[in-house]
C-alpha cells in the first residue's frame, strides 16, 4: 500500500482531469442516449461503474496471466476483450435477474446499452497500453491495483458527467434555443461548455503518472514479433477456441441456472424492435421498451429507427389494433377566444402562458381558460400547433403524434390526448357553475344538461359543472353538439374534412393521397 | 444502378455521424487534425467493407441466437489486421490514434450496418453499403476536422498556413472544441433537412387556419358580424351566441 498516493492520483485524474467522456471522449452514444432523465442518468452511472470495475479487472487478469506469457497480446487482445466484455456484461444482467430483482429492476435495464459502450472496452485498452499488465514495470498486486482504480475511476467520472448532464438538460427542456439544434446539436454545445469547465481541473495533477512510455511500448512490439507467425496462428487459434469455449459453456451455464421466466411477448416485441438500443423511444434500450409495452400498454410507435413496421408488428404481438387511423392527437379543451372570454387585465409580459399564469392567475377572466399566448405551439416539436388569429392554438392533426409535450406546457392544464376517431369532444374545461362561466366566458360550459337529456346513449354526464363524455359508450352520433346551447361541444369530423377538401382544393384523387401521406410520416417520426 | 444507390445513401441521406449520429466517440477524438481524421476514415472503410462482405457472405451459417458474437470475431479480427498494418507503415498515425484503433470494435457504425445491412443482403450490396457508408463516416471526419484544423492551428494537413495575421483558436483543438463543432454541424444539417420540413409545416398551418370551421377566424368573424347585425337591431339581447349559431 505505499503507492496510496499514486492510487488516488490515478483515481481523481481519471474523475477530473483525464474524464472519460469529457476529455476522453469515451462512451459517448450512452452520455447522449440516456442523459434526458436525471434518474436513468445516475441509473447508467452506476452501472457503468459495476461493469467497467469487473470489464478492467477480468481484462487485466487474462492480458497478465494469460495472453502475455504466450505472447499474444498484439494480436489477440481485441478480439478477447470485446469477448470478454460481451460475455461479461450478459453473466451479470443474467445474475443479477436472478439474485436480486430490486438491482435488476434499478441497473439491469441499462446493461444491454454497455455492451456497446466504448467506455468499457477503452478501460480495458488504455490499461494495456499504460503498460500495468506488464511485469517489467509494475508487481502482480499494483497492477491489478491500478487497473481496478482506473476501471472504477473511469466509471464515477462517467457518472459524475452523466449527472450533470441530465441536470443541465432537464433544465433546458422547453427553453426558446433554435428548432434545428434540438436534441444531438444541443446536447453537443452543453457538452462542449462542461468540458470547457472541465479544463479547468487539467493543472491538477502533472500527467507523468499515466503517460505511457513509448520506448517500453516498442520494446513490447518487438518482443511480440519474435515467435514464428506459424505458431503464433496455432496459439492464437488454440487461445480463441478454449476462450470461445469456456465463455460460451459458462453463459449456458449461467442461463440455465440464473433462468428468470420472462413474459414470451416481451421477446416477441424484442424481436421486432431493430435492437439499436438507441434510447430514443425514452426508455433505456429496446428491452425496457418492451417490458412497459407488456406491462403498462402504451404508445406501440415510438421506436424511430423501426417505423411504422415495427409498430404494427409490436400491435400485433400485444393484440391492439395499430392503423394509421388508430391515432391519438391532442386536442384543446377551450374556446375562448380573445372575442368571447374577455380579459380581466392586460398582460405585457414575456409572452409565455406559463409565466402569465404566475400573475393573479393570469390575464383571462376565466381561471381555467386558454391564455393564448402559445407556449404550446413553441414546445410542439412536430410544428403540429399554430396560433389562431381568435387567439387560440389549433392543433393540426396530421401532423400530432400525441407526445404530450404540449399537455405538460400548459399552464392550465387544456391539453387532452383523444384517439383521432373520438371526433366529439367537449371544448371547455371551466368547473365554474353556471353563472360565473356565463359572466367571464359567452363560451363555457354553463352545466345545463342539454346535452345529457339529448344523448341517447347515456354517454354524456355533467360532472362538477362540466360536460364529460364516456368514449366506451358515445357513438359520434353529434346529438349533443346540436343540443348545446354555448357550442363547446365540437364535432371535429367537420373540421377535419374540411381541411382535407382544402388541402388538396383542385385533384380529389392527389387530395386522398396527401393527407394519408403526412399522416405516414407523422407517425414514423 | 441499385449498388450506385446503396453506395451513395451514406454520403448524404444516412450519413452515419450528421443524420444517424452513430459512432461519435472516434468522430470526436480523432478530429483534431485532419490527417488523423483521414488515417481513421480509411481504417473505418476498410473494416466497414471488409466485415460486410464476410458477414454478408457467411449470413445464412450464423446461428441467429449467436449472431452478434460472431459478428464482433470477425469485426475484432480486421481491426487487428488494420492496428497491424498500421502499427509497421505508419507507426506515427498508430501513436496518434492510439486506443481509438482497438475501438472501432465497439464503434456503432460497424455492428449496425452488419445487423441492418449485410446480414440481410447479397456480398456485392454489403460491400457497397460498407465502401458507403464508410466514406460518408471519412467526409464527415475530415468537414469536422478542417474546422478544428485551420480555426484551432491555423493549418491544413499539418502543414502551416502561410499567411498571417489570425490568431488560432487553440480551444477548438482541445476537448471542448470537438463538442462544439460537432454539435453545430449536427445542428447545420439539421437546419438544412428542417427547412424543407416546416415549408410543408407552414403550408399545412396556412390551410388549417384558414380553414377550421369549428373554431377559425371564419367563426370569429361570424360571430363579430351577428353580435353586430344584433345590436343595430335592438340591443334587447347585448351578445353571446345563441343556440346554433357557435358551430360550423
Amino acid at each position: 500500500m505505499d503507492n496510496l498516493v499514486e492510487y488516488l492520483r490515478l483515481f481523481f485524474s481519471v474523475v477530473f482531469v483525464a474524464n472519460f467522456v469529457l476529455a476522453q471522449f469515451l462512451g459517448l452514444c450512452p452520455f447522449l442516449g440516456v442523459s434526458k432523465k436525471q434518474s436513468s442518468a445516475v441509473g447508467m452511472g452506476f452501472a457503468v461503474i459495476f461493469v467497467m470495475a469487473l470489464a478492467a479487472v477480468v481484462c487485466h487478469l487474462l492480458l497478465r496471466h494469460v495472453l502475455l506469457p504466450m505472447g499474444l497480446e498484439g494480436f489477440l487482445q481485441i478480439s478477447v476483450f470485446i469477448l470478454v466484455i460481451a460475455s461479461l456484461v450478459q453473466f451479470v444482467e443474467m445474475v443479477i435477474k436472478k439474485t436480486s430483482p430490486a438491482l435488476y429492476t434499478a441497473l439491469g435495464i441499462y446493461l444491454p446499452l454497455i455492451t456497446t459502450n466504448c467506455a468499457v472496452m477503452g478501460v480495458a485498452a488504455l490499461n494495456a497500453s499504460n503498460g500495468f499488465a506488464d511485469p517489467a514495470k509494475f508487481g502482480a498486486v499494483d497492477g491489478l491495483l491500478r487497473a481496478t482504480v482506473q476501471g472504477v475511476g473511469g466509471g464515477v467520472g462517467f457518472l459524475l458527467g452523466m449527472y450533470l448532464m441530465s441536470a443541465i438538460r432537464e433544465d433546458l427542456d422547453g427553453a426558446p434555443y433554435p428548432k434545428s439544434l434540438k436534441g444531438f446539436p444541443l446536447a453537443f454545445v452543453i457538452t462542449a461548455s462542461m468540458a470547457l469547465a472541465f479544463l479547468g481541473f487539467s493543472g491538477m495533477f502533472s500527467p507523468e503518472g499515466s503517460a505511457p512510455a513509448p520506448a517500453a511500448k516498442a520494446a513490447a512490439a518487438a518482443a511480440a514479433a519474435e515467435p514464428t507467425m506459424a505458431g503464433l496462428a496455432g496459439w492464437g487459434g488454440g487461445v480463441l477456441a478454449v476462450l470461445g469455449a469456456v465463455l460460451g459453456l459458462l453463459l449456458y451455464i449461467a442461463s440455465r441456472v440464473f433462468a428468470v421466466k420472462t413474459d414470451p411477448k416481451v421477446e416477441r416485441i424484442l424481436a421486432a424492435l431493430p435492437g439499436a438500443n438507441c434510447g430514443g423511444c425514452g426508455y433505456a434500450g429496446c428491452a425496457a421498451y418492451a417490458e412497459m409495452l407488456v406491462k403498462t400498454g402504451g404508445d406501440v410507435s415510438l421506436c424511430g429507427p423501426g417505423g411504422a413496421a415495427a409498430a404494427r408488428q409490436i400491435a400485433e404481438v400485444l393484440g391492439v389494433s395499430f392503423d394509421a387511423s388508430d391515432r391519438r392527437v391532442s386536442t384543446l379543451a377551450c374556446r375562448g377566444t380573445c372575442d368571447y372570454a374577455p380579459a380581466k387585465h392586460d398582460y405585457t409580459g414575456v409572452a409565455d402562458c406559463r409565466a402569465a399564469a404566475l400573475i393573479h392567475g393570469g390575464p383571462k377572466a376565466c381561471r381555467f381558460g386558454c391564455l393564448g399566448l402559445g407556449s404550446c405551439a413553441a414546445v410542439c416539436p412536430f410544428g403540429a400547433i399554430a396560433m389562431g388569429a381568435d387567439g387560440l392554438p389549433h392543433v393540426i392533426e396530421e401532423l400530432c403524434t400525441a407526445c404530450g409535450k404540449c399537455v405538460t406546457a400548459c399552464p392550465r392544464d387544456l391539453f387532452r390526448i383523444a384517439g383521432e376517431k373520438q371526433t366529439v369532444r367537449v371544448a371547455c374545461a371551466s368547473h365554474d357553475a353556471g353563472k360565473e362561466t356565463n359572466r367571464v366566458c359567452k363560451t363555457g360550459c354553463i352545466a345545463c344538461r342539454r346535452c345529457e337529456k339529448s344523448c341517447k346513449f347515456e354517454a354524456i354526464k355533467v360532472v362538477d359543472n362540466l360536460a364529460v363524455i364516456d368514449y366506451a359508450k358515445c357513438k359520434n352520433c353529434g346529438a349533443c353538439v346540436k343540443a348545446c346551447p354555448r357550442g363547446i361541444i365540437v364535432n371535429f369530423r367537420a373540421a377535419r374534412k374540411a381541411r382535407r377538401e382544402r388541402l388538396a382544393p383542385k385533384d380529389p384523387a392527389g387530395g386522398a393521397a396527401k393527407p394519408a401521406a403526412k399522416r405516414e410520416e407523422a407517425a414514423v417520426s | 444502378m441499385k449498388l450506385w444507390s446503396e453506395f451513395r445513401k451514406g454520403i448524404l441521406k444516412e450519413n452515419p455521424i450528421f443524420v444517424l449520429v452513430l459512432g461519435m466517440c472516434p468522430s470526436l477524438a480523432v478530429t483534431g487534425s485532419l490527417a488523423n481524421a483521414v488515417g481513421m476514415g480509411a481504417a473505418v472503410i476498410f473494416v466497414l467493407t471488409c466485415s460486410n462482405v464476410i458477414i454478408s457472405a457467411f449470413r445464412k451459417l450464423f446461428p441467429p441466437e449467436i449472431r452478434i458474437p460472431c459478428y464482433i470475431i470477425v469485426v475484432s479480427t480486421f481491426v487487428t489486421v488494420v492496428q497491424k498494418v498500421m502499427q509497421a507503415y505508419t507507426p506515427d498515425l498508430d501513436e496518434s490514434l492510439g486506443i481509438f484503433i482497438p475501438l472501432i470494435v465497439v464503434n456503432c457504425i460497424i455492428l449496425g450496418r452488419a445487423e441492418a445491412f449485410a446480414g440481410k443482403n447479397p456480398v456485392l450490396a454489403s460491400a457497397a453499403d460498407g465502401l458507403g457508408m464508410g466514406l460518408g463516416f471519412t467526409l464527415s471526419l475530415a468537414w469536422v476536422a478542417l474546422f478544428r484544423e485551420v480555426l484551432g492551428n491555423w493549418s491544413v494537413f499539418g502543414k502551416p498556413i502561410t499567411a498571417g495575421g489570425f490568431d488560432p483558436a487553440v480551444i477548438l483543438v482541445m476537448a471542448p472544441g470537438a463538442f462544439l463543432v460537432l454539435g453545430l454541424s449536427i445542428g447545420f444539417f439539421a437546419w438544412l433537412q428542417l427547412r424543407g420540413r416546416e415549408r410543408a409545416a407552414v403550408a399545412a398551418t396556412r390551410f388549417a387556419l384558414a380553414e377550421e370551421p369549428a373554431f377559425g377566424p371564419p367563426l370569429v368573424e361570424q360571430f363579430k358580424r351577428e353580435r353586430a347585425e344584433k345590436e343595430k337591431a335592438a340591443g334587447e339581447q347585448p351578445s353571446g351566441p345563441a343556440a346554433g349559431d357557435s358551430r360550423g
